[in-house]
């Protein structure tokens, strides 16, 4: 293997990176060569390896610094996506090596060169997702709607009955041990028994409020913080995995 | 060779011969890590090119004998990596000579 093809294939295996990048490579190695003296060639690209090997590390290098790059991306395919850590001052759209130079030092044709995408694309995209299944998640929204609004329709109904039963044994009680009492002369039997009948309503109304009293403050504030939590439970996920 | 140096000290030695040299090169900077330790000619690339990438080293062009060549030098970052790695080269070494030569000597 010559020089002139060990830079060949060289270049040809860099096509997939910015031209930044690969001009940088193959600017080194072609100094390295120079400096090495053309007496030294043979044994240094014995000493060197494939050129593919080579390439390899200098794409495995790049996808390092750059996310969003594959290292084994097939030549002339080019995959490269600006990840988080890169830096839009330093990249290939400043570069000014024009294709010329490339071709003049003997690499060969210069690939085609594609721009990054735009990060605009997602967003658009995403909106665009959300306009055209409108019909499906606005469905979804108004049954979930539907359900949580008869839910909270049966929690108020049962809470009122439970209200309404135990005002009405309390009240109830209260007047039947009344009006029992007012009979106590004609009929002292039947007036004791309502008396006492109407007091043990009141008894038990008065005992289902303490019941409800209770339920109000020790029993509720878990249930409520639970259903916090599992409502919130979408939005962290973390949180649940960390847990386990 | 049985002891290969990691990401890290690859680094710290070429930090340490960049910045030994006068005008430090790609290829004078291969030969001297090579006339002491066994490493390939491709391997100084992608790690020179690494260290300019965090700012450790910076590029210049100067001509020599009718072309272009690319000389490194230390940025301060740089200077600050190779102190530190040293640092921490020095407690590791440290350690290591007490195991293999059973010094009893107590940590100062």
């Amino acid at each position: 293997m010559t020089k002139q093809e060990f830079m060949r294939r060289l270049a040809e295996q860099l096509v997939s990176l910015p031209p930044e990048e690969r001009l940088c490579a193959l600017k080194f190695y072609d100094e390295y060569f120079a400096d090495a003296g053309e007496e030294n060639w043979p044994q240094l690209i014995r000493d060197l390896g494939s050129p593919e090997e080579v390439a390899r590390t200098i794409r495995e290098d790049f996808a390092q610094r750059n996310p969003g790059y594959r290292p084994d991306a097939p030549s002339g395919q080019y995959t490269y996506h600006p990840g988080p850590q890169y830096r839009p001052g330093q990249g290939p759209q400043t570069y000014t090596t024009s294709p010329e130079t490339y071709v003049q030092r003997g690499y060969g044709p210069v690939p085609p060169y594609y721009p990054p995408k735009k990060s605009g694309c997602g967003t658009a995209a995403l909106v665009l997702l959300l306009i055209g299944t409108f019909p499906i998640w606005f469905a979804v929204l108004l049954v979930l709607l539907a359900v949580l609004a008869s839910l909270a329709v049966a929690v108020v109904a049962v809470l009122a009955v439970i209200v309404a039963v135990i005002g009405v044994l309390i009240a109830g009680g209260l007047a039947w041990a009344y009006t029992s009492v007012l009979e106590v002369i004609a009929t002292p039997g039947l007036a004791l028994m309502g008396a006492g009948i109407g007091l043990a309503m009141t008894g038990a109304g008065l005992l289902g409020f303490a019941l409800c009293v209770w339920v109000a403050v020790n029993l509720l504030p878990p249930v409520f913080r639970w259903f916090v939590d599992l409502c919130r439970k979408p939005f962290h996920k973390n949180n649940g995995g960390v847990q386990k | 060779m049985t002891i290969t140096p990691s990401a890290a000290l690859m680094d710290a030695i070429v930090l340490a011969v960049v910045a030994r040299e006068e005008s430090a090169y790609g290829y004078k900077i291969t030969q001297d890590i090579r006339a002491v330790m066994e490493i390939s000619e491709s391997t100084l690339y992608p790690v020179l090119r690494r260290l300019q990438k965090d700012g450790c080293l910076e590029v210049y062009d100067q001509e020599f004998s009718g072309r272009n060549r690319r000389y490194y030098r230390l940025t301060p970052r740089g200077r600050e990596q190779l102190r530190e790695t040293l640092e921490e080269w020095e407690s590791y070494k440290d350690r290591l000579d007490r195991i293999f030569y059973r010094s009893e000597r107590k940590e100062p």
